[in-house]
């Protein structure tokens, strides 16, 4: 079986808090896992990421990621 | 006169007292050493205040700074620093200001403006290029900052740009703040309060003058990439829809959303307050900043039992503040009451926790129904409104609560300082810190009192293990503390004190840098091709840091007996568990705080008072403040 190739795509806060990551990294997956599992992978704590979006579709962290794609991980904005 | 490229080059010093105007040039070594905006601010109010100045006396100066980018075309260069000797915290104050205005001064001529004295008579100062006139407006007494906005507009033409203070300025409420663009406002440390001093309703700016550029083509180039590169960026299709709002969910489910003044970090109908509650109840439409690619403003309309009122916002502080621990339980109920803050020139964030405070001595019997004019509770809109009337008419207990959280605590008494949500005078914004000790140390040391913007360390702590976090906060309960983990909390939180701040020096919006990942280096880029000057990001957080160290110092000449004790928060945030959500039982004790404290000072280079030492001071070319 060929992997999954899955890019992410780090946006604000998260690139300054993960700096060991790339603003946008590839990830080859063997099977398919969750955007949980996934981030989890990548070193990033889920509870730092506000939104997962493919596109301009909002997807939840539960959501199996089961094709190649590219994932957006938005960090929460920090007030006004 | 030696040409600065990317300033105006000017300066306008405007004595309200006698009239007197004077223009002067911009010195480039103030341009070299502080940038601009905030900067300048903290120089200037440095340079020009004697200790033991009255905040609300003549001698207090209100300064208007731009910073070098600011009114330039690129992204979010819109921005404006405001500063005063704050009536708040009696030290160091300063607010910053999106809309329109900084780019008009600018436009006008003037890299800052300075103003000094008290007017006779209820007074606006009216800037159009090179004439400057100080006219009486007595018929604006008691307008509210929206109303008295769009009358001056009416009255000067629609091509100004227009800064105004509503009763609450007037009044002299230490919580009032400066408001612009029908929305937009310098909301902290109470500014209006010292232009309200000084007669001053408002400052109306026309400019139709050019700024030299070193490398105009360059720049202009430069400016077009940069917002191409914004427009890219992945955050950026999902930040405008929802701005600042986006925020309340994700701070319910990591439990740092202050709820009931504070004695929870969890709302139960947080999902009735969030970003998809403005769009789906509220919006309007979107409103952005001068040069603004992403603009985070909700201009929307609410209807409510007790009124119905077009209202920019609620952004997120304001939800917090309103919402989570006024109680205010639907976004119209929250985006009136901000609505009528807005009216009034109360700013949103330090009038939400005070009014919470209120609420939550009446509910212990600290004031009675007899001292309020009523009985008043969590989630009345009715009851909040009142409030926010009674203070910025300074009528009855408002006359109290005008004065913020600290002072209407040492009036109360019983205890009540105990949750009085503040530091330094300045009232606590929209981030419970209990289960965040970064935040919490963001929160105590910044200069101007308790607020977020000098430093959010709060991802930081989120991000961090749970295990790491809970074992910060076991320790809290039981002994040892593993504070200087290799991760480095104190080194964030300093780190950020330089970063966040240095947008506020150079005029620019930090918010397409923080929030969608705008790479820095594109500010150095546009800096050189602007000013000619060159500097890395590096030693611009440099400047940000001689910057930091001055306003400590300011804070040391100010404030009588100043140091390590002003640098904690209220005993509630030390000794009360979090009552609900996923934080409950969980607090930070003193001790925690004390050692995380002590390797502040340590790594800032200040004694363990918090005083910067003589060598930090020469360190930074401070050594005669």
């Amino acid at each position: 079986m060929s992997g999954l190739k899955v890019t992410v795509n780090l946006t604000g806060h998260l690139k300054e808090l993960y700096p060991h990551l790339e603003e946008q990294t590839s990830i080859e997956l063997v099977q398919p896992v969750s955007v949980f599992t996934l981030l989890s992978r990548l070193g990033i704590s889920s509870r730092m990421v506000l939104l997962v979006t493919i596109g301009d579709t909002l997807i939840g962290k539960e959501t199996i990621i089961d094709q190649p794609c590219e994932l957006n991980l938005v960090s929460p904005p920090a007030g006004g | 006169m030696i040409m600065l490229n990317g300033y105006a080059g000017k300066n306008l010093k405007i004595n309200v007292s006698s009239g007197e105007c004077r223009v002067e040039n911009t010195a480039p070594e103030l341009a070299e050493k502080y940038l601009g905006g905030r900067g300048f601010v903290a120089r200037l109010l440095y340079d020009g205040l004697e200790p033991g100045t009255d905040p609300l006396g003549e001698k207090n100066m209100v300064v208007v700074a731009t910073g070098p980018l600011s009114g330039h075309l690129l992204p979010g260069s819109g921005k404006t620093h405001f500063g005063s000797l704050s009536p708040a915290t009696g030290g160091y104050g300063d607010s910053n200001l999106g809309g329109h205005f900084g780019p008009a001064l600018k436009y006008a001529g003037y890299d800052y403006m300075v103003i000094e004295g008290a007017a006779p008579k209820l007074s606006a100062i009216v800037i159009d290029n090179d004439q400057i006139r100080i006219v009486e407006y007595e018929e604006l007494q008691g307008k509210g900052a929206i109303e008295a906005e769009k009358e001056l507009k009416a009255r000067l033409g629609e091509d100004y740009q227009i800064i105004t203070i509503g009763p609450a300025g007037e009044n002299k409420v230490v919580f009032s703040c400066i408001s612009h663009d029908f929305g937009r406002q310098a909301g902290r440390c109470g500014i209006a309060a010292v232009m309200g001093s000084k007669n001053i309703k408002a400052v109306a700016v026309r400019g139709t003058k050019s700024i030299p550029v070193y490398n105009p083509a360059g720049a202009q180039k430069k400016g077009e990439e940069m917002y191409r590169v914004c427009f890219s960026k992945p955050g950026f299709k999902t930040w405008t829809p929802y701005g600042t709002a986006s925020l309340t969910d994700w701070a319910n489910e990591v439990g740092v959303f202050p709820t009931r003044n504070f004695q929870s970090s969890y709302a139960e109908f947080h999902k009735q307050i969030n970003g998809q509650a403005i769009r789906d109840r509220l919006l309007v439409t979107e409103k952005g900043c001068f040069c603004c690619p992403t603009p985070c403003g909700k201009y929307g309309y609410a209807k409510t039992s007790v009124g119905n009122a077009y209202v920019e916002g609620p952004e997120y502080e304001s939800i917090a503040t309103l919402g989570g621990s006024c109680c205010l339980e639907t976004i119209e109920e929250v985006a009136y009451a901000n609505y009528v803050c807005d009216q009034l020139g109360l700013d949103t964030i330090s009038a939400g926790v005070v009014a919470s405070f209120a609420l939550e001595c009446f509910e212990k019997g600290v004031i009675s129904a007899n001292d309020v004019g009523k009985g008043i509770s969590f989630g009345s809109l009715e009851d909040v409104v009142y409030l926010f009337e009674k203070i910025a008419s300074r009528d009855g207990i408002g006359a109290v609560l005008a004065e913020g959280v600290r002072h209407a605590a040492g009036v109360f008494g019983q205890h009540s300082d105990h949750y009085a949500i503040q530091v330094k005078g300045l009232e606590w914004s929209g981030y419970e810190c209990r289960n965040a000790p970064g935040m919490m140390l963001s929160y105590m040391t910044a200069d101007v009192g308790a607020h977020h913007n000098r430093s959010w360390a709060l991802g930081f702590d989120i991000s961090q293990s749970d295990a790491d976090v809970s074992a910060l906060i076991s320790a809290g309960t039981s002994g040892e503390l593993p504070l200087s983990s290799p991760e480095g909390k104190v080194d964030h939180v300093i780190s950020m004190q330089h970063s966040r701040p240095l947008f506020d020096a150079l005029g620019i919006c930090r918010l397409q840098t923080m929030e969608i990942g705008f790479e820095t280096a594109h500010y150095e880029d546009v800096y050189e091709l602007i000013t000619g000057r060159k500097l890395s990001w590096p030693e611009m957080l440099e400047i940000s840091e001689r910057i930091w160290h001055l306003t400590r110092q300011f804070n040391a000449k100010h404030i009588d007996g100043f140091g390590r004790s002003a640098d904690f928060p209220p005993r509630r945030l030390m000794e009360d568990p979090v009552t609900t959500g996923p934080n409950k039982g969980r607090f930070l004790k003193r001790e925690i705080l004390d050692k995380l404290l002590s390797e502040y000072y340590e790594k800032r280079g200040w004694d363990q008072n918090g005083i910067p030492t003589a060598e930090t001071l020469e360190r930074f070319g401070l050594e005669k403040v």
